[in-house]
């Protein structure tokens, strides 16, 4: 009985640790996709520099949890997200009016990464 | 490659401690669950060796999920019948009384030139001796021959068989095992004097010996080295 129990204790454990890494992704997310919601809204207003400000705080707070996304997302898609962030930050600098389509494919691969933790028919299947 | 050697080692002595901590049974002959686990094991294992792009968790805990539920099915299964039935199924008899059950070797989807094999295979050639023949709900196939054909005893023909018991293992490969030694209920100087009877004069000569409680010693020498 005694491995049963070990063996139900260490599945619910798995279990634990999956709503708080969901928790703990979602926050996460949540945080950095501020800093872009202000990275848009100083773009839009044309102050190209608080832009990069805050798409830089953004990034600094994705880089600051860089070791725990390797740890548990694929790396082809943290890659993906990267280049996301560094194209976008190329255009801001550069002032380029196609900075909308950049930060919608930086917010794309962001919520890709949000969704395919959480599960659903579509994730599972 | 750093990276490859060290998840290398780490899936490996992972499985190695799930494997050991399942037990003796996942070596041997495999239930439904059993071979499933096998399987799946193997295969997850592999995906982080071969893709560095996958994190090393994504193989780990897959692992680590199928072997509590392995562990939480045999243990309900061991204490609840109607489980254990469910999951690993009941053996079947393919022959009762030497003869063969058409509609069971059907359902098991077992043909007769398999059932020849597997009997050929435990050394039996003549249906007609078989009592029973059981597939078991591993996929072996037992046979249980008819009382007359099976092969005497020492009892039945009433002959003194001597004494039996376990033999350990007392000197392996030039070591000594102190501990069966003391089990065996022997000292060193008994098995200086079975070293000697043998033309030892050291342990370190001995390739394997053996002994059982009552005495019963086998003796192999270490050979010449070129």
């Amino acid at each position: 009985m005694r491995r049963e129990a070990i063996a139900a204790g260490l599945l619910l454990l798995l279990i634990l640790g999956t709503v708080l890494h969901l928790q703990y992704t979602d926050s996460l997310i949540e945080g950095v996709e501020h800093g872009l919601d202000q990275t848009e809204q100083a773009a839009r207003a044309g102050d190209y520099k608080a832009a990069l400000r805050a798409l830089d705080s953004a990034h600094s707070l994705w880089d600051k949890h860089r070791s725990y996304a390797q740890a548990f997302f694929r790396h082809p898609d943290l890659d993906a997200l990267q280049d996301a962030f560094a194209s976008l930050e190329q255009l801001l600098r550069q002032e380029d009016p196609a900075w909308p389509a950049a930060l919608t494919l930086l917010r794309y691969h962001l919520e890709a990464l949000g969704d395919m933790e959480h599960p659903s028919i579509r994730t599972i299947f | 490659m750093a990276i490859v050697l060290l998840r290398t080692l780490i899936i490996y002595f992972t499985l190695l401690l799930i494997m050991r901590l399942l037990g003796k049974r996942q070596l041997g002959e495999m239930e439904l669950s059993e071979f499933v686990l096998a399987a799946l094991i193997a295969d997850l294992a592999a995906h982080p060796l071969q893709d560095m792009g996958i994190p090393l968790l994504n193989g780990l805990i897959p692992i680590l999920v199928l072997f509590c539920c392995e562990l939480l099915i045999a243990g309900f299964s061991l204490r609840n019948i109607r489980l254990r039935s469910l999951i690993f199924g009941k053996p079947s008899l393919l022959i009762v009384r030497g003869e063969i059950l058409q509609q069971e070797m059907l359902k098991n989807r077992f043909t007769p030139d398999e059932l020849m094999q597997e009997l050929r295979a435990q050394g039996i050639t003549d249906l007609s001796q078989i009592e029973f023949a059981v597939l078991e709900t591993n996929g072996r196939l037992n046979a249980i021959l008819f009382p007359a054909e099976r092969p005497a005893t020492a009892a039945q023909l009433k002959l003194d068989a001597g004494e039996g018991g376990y033999p350990s293992i007392v000197i392996s490969d030039g070591r000594v095992l102190e501990a069966n030694l003391k089990h065996l209920g022997f000292d060193r100087r008994w098995l200086d004097r079975q070293l000697k009877e043998k033309g030892a004069s050291s342990p370190k000569q001995v390739y394997l010996m053996t002994a059982t409680a009552s005495g019963q010693v086998y003796y192999a020498a270490k050979e010449a080295q070129p």
